[in-house]
């Protein structure tokens, strides 16, 4: 190779880093970059509704939101109750539908681990209410939690457990369990197939050595399932929180936040004053403290489950 | 310490039966080793002792205690894992803590348990690192501390050294042998490397298809191979068969029919042998109990042309072709200068010979060698 030849090789050579990951990182910065810097630029300001003009306002969008209006109502004192109870919807929302469907999850998921019969089938099953569009899947739920055609009504009717129908989706608290119940039946499947993937890559060795040892079946999981589980936990337990918490879809399709402002969450709220008011400004800082709230949230999941046998 | 009794021992899985019907006693305080090709039924043996399978028909029995529905952890036995199954997220201590923290041993048995294990196997400076830490010399190691420490009645290992290089695989060997005579602990070890099976063994179980072909000591069913796989399996190079017509010589004496030149039958297995007149046998005899003579032609003495010289540093390895068409491998001195293409003259030594039925492959001589062994 004559020299010309070399020196043009290791040119070639000294650009293929740039070439390669170039497109991708301008990539991430058209989509992450631009958007998160744009909506942080956007909860500084307000637009004026006259003139259709965006004006920087400080944090004043984040005052609005959060803190009391003076001379207005206050819980403990500071805080807007708009933004309390919102808080608090969205904290049962999302605390009991994680909770429940990775409970459930984690349970199906260690059953159709073990060698059943049909179990091919079962697994194919299982992800059908996840494949289901959300929008559907919460009509679907809406009809079905209907007061005067209901089918769960009906069915409580015909079974003679109750005499009158039960008016689900107007009542506040029957509201938030609905929607819950929904949430669950759409995202376990979820749940099953991420715990599934990491059941499966558990060494069959160890439950062996676990056995010799004498542990209980508590123990075993404890010791030898759970280490290996936490990878997946993390990403399941991550994303399916992440999911809930900017969740709107079932919400906005079974309850619209209400009865009253019953079921508003976070998501729902953000979507109502940026889209339904048409205030950007606060809607974006609403998105800002979403965000910033998700963050810690995958800060302390992974301070919990970050360690696992294959990062030993 | 206990005795492990097998019998009429079964597995099925399925359609496929793992293991046929074993019986076996093996003596407490010994070293027992399954030896055995993949799929022969040894491992499944060993988890029928552990209680990681349950038999499917037939009686296990440790000490005293038929435990054929025992838990594996009410059997008192203890196993090492041929990929060590290391808990890979706990350290060295707690892997070894782990099995009696399980039956609520005291924290200070414990501590002192671990303590006088690591001592002994020296990996007490690995206490607090964890496995993926570890070289595979350290953590086989560890595996053998996480055994040793319950101090159970019989160690279960399933081919502990496969996965070390050859020479931590020799050196862990002697190690073995070294703790075995230290602890007295009742072994039962499963390997498919002969060598292994042969140098740790007092006890050596061959197997095959999920039968036992020949228990004894390893030098006697080496020397007495019952039929011709395990005459094949012990040894390496393997033994060589060579099949030939019987014949009565002009003498009245046996022979083999081996071409030009026939192999005289020795006198002491002529009678065994006369009704098969006629028919053929097989000649087993092993590479080291072939010589090159010197002698030129004589009796049982069988010329051929040199195929292939394999040097193996301790001995020198030859392939030799009959005039038959045969070949026959001999395992001669290093500095014997021999050169593919060569002719030379091959013995067989007379004391090490073997002959087998090529039906059924059982030794048509074992009882006679056995007797031999006996009465000299």
């Amino acid at each position: 190779m004559s020299v010309e030849n070399k020196k043009l090789r290791r040119k070639l050579d000294r650009l293929f880093v740039p070439l390669t990951v170039g497109p991708t990182l301008v990539w991430i910065a058209a989509i992450i970059v631009y958007p998160t810097v744009q909506l942080l630029l956007s909860s500084l300001q307000f637009r004026n509704p006259i003139t259709n003009e965006m004006q920087f306002v400080g944090l004043r969008n984040f005052q609005r939101l959060l803190f009391a209006r003076e001379g207005g109502s206050a819980v403990l004192g500071v805080f807007n109750p708009n933004f309390v109870s919102f808080t608090a919807n969205t904290v049962v929302y999302v605390g009991f539908s994680v909770t429940i469907s990775f409970l459930l999850g984690l349970g199906i998921a260690l059953l159709l681990n073990k060698d059943l019969k049909g179990r091919g089938w079962l697994r194919t099953a299982v992800i059908v209410p996840w494949i289901m569009p959300y929008v559907m899947s919460g009509l679907m739920w809406r009809w079905m939690f209907q007061t005067e055609y209901g089918a769960i009504n009906g069915v409580l009717t015909q079974f003679g457990i109750i005499a009158d129908n039960i008016p689900f989706l107007s009542d506040g608290t029957l509201a938030m369990m609905a929607l819950i119940v929904a949430d669950v039946w759409v995202f376990t499947p979820f749940i099953i197939i991420i715990l599934l993937a990491g059941l499966q890559n558990v060494p069959e060795q160890l439950y062996d050595a676990a056995e010799v040892d004498g542990a209980s079946r508590w123990s075993r999981f404890w010791n030898v399932t759970y280490p290996f589980l936490k990878p997946s936990i993390l990403v399941a337990l991550t994303i399916r929180i992440i999911f809930d918490i900017r969740a709107l879809d079932l919400v906005w399709v079974m309850t619209g936040g209400g009865p009253g402002k019953a079921t508003e969450v976070w998501a729902s709220w953000l979507y109502r004053t940026a889209q339904v008011f048409n205030e950007p400004g606060p809607g974006a800082a609403l998105g800002v403290v979403l965000l910033a709230t998700t963050f810690v949230i995958v800060a302390v999941l992974y301070s919990v489950f970050g360690d696992s046998p294959y990062n030993a | 310490m206990a005795n492990v009794h097998l019998n009429e021992l079964v597995k099925e899985f399925d359609d496929v039966t793992a293991v046929d019907g074993i019986s076996l006693e093996i003596p407490d305080e010994s070293f027992t080793v399954f030896v055995g090709p993949s799929g022969c039924g040894k491992t499944t043996t060993l988890r029928l002792i552990a209680g990681l399978e349950r038999a499917t028909d037939g009686e296990i029995r440790i000490g005293e205690e038929v435990v054929n529905d025992s838990r594996a952890y009410e059997r008192d036995i203890a196993m090492v894992f041929q990929n060590y199954a290391l808990y890979p997220h706990k350290t060295v201590r707690d892997n070894m803590r782990f099995g009696l923290e399980q039956h609520d041993t005291p924290e200070e048995v414990i501590e002192e348990r671990v303590g006088e294990t690591a001592e002994l196997l020296q990996i007490e400076e690995l206490l607090d690192r964890r496995p993926a830490e570890l070289s595979g010399g350290q953590q086989q190691r560890v595996a053998l501390g996480r055994a040793i420490v319950r101090d159970p009645s019989v160690f279960l290992m399933d081919e502990p050294l496969s996965n070390l290089d050859a020479k931590l695989r020799v050196q862990m060997r002697a190690e073995l042998n070294k703790l075995h005579e230290q602890l007295s602990t009742t072994t039962v070890y499963v390997t498919h490397d002969q060598v292994e099976a042969m140098t740790l063994a007092d006890q050596i179980a061959v197997m095959d298809d999920g039968q036992i072909q020949q228990v004894g000591a390893p030098t006697h069913v080496y020397r007495n191979p019952r039929n011709m796989f395990v005459a094949g399996f012990l040894g390496s190079p393997s033994m060589n068969f060579i099949e030939g017509e019987l014949e009565a010589a002009n003498t009245g004496k046996l022979r083999l029919d081996l071409g030009m030149h026939a192999h005289n039958i020795p006198d002491e297995y002529a009678d065994r042998l006369n009704d098969r007149l006629g028919e053929r046998i097989i000649l087993g005899i092993r590479p080291e109990d072939v010589s090159l003579s010197q002698d030129g032609v004589a009796a049982n003495v069988h010329p051929g042309t040199v195929l292939v010289v394999e040097p193996q540093g301790e001995k020198t390895v030859l392939e030799v072709e009959l005039e038959t068409g045969q070949t026959v491998k001999a395992a001669v001195a290093p500095d014997m200068s021999v050169e593919t293409g060569d002719e030379v003259n091959l013995r067989f030594d007379r004391d090490s010979l073997h002959y087998f039925d090529p039906e059924s492959g059982e030794s048509l001589i074992y009882d006679l060698k056995t007797k031999a062994k006996v009465t000299s």
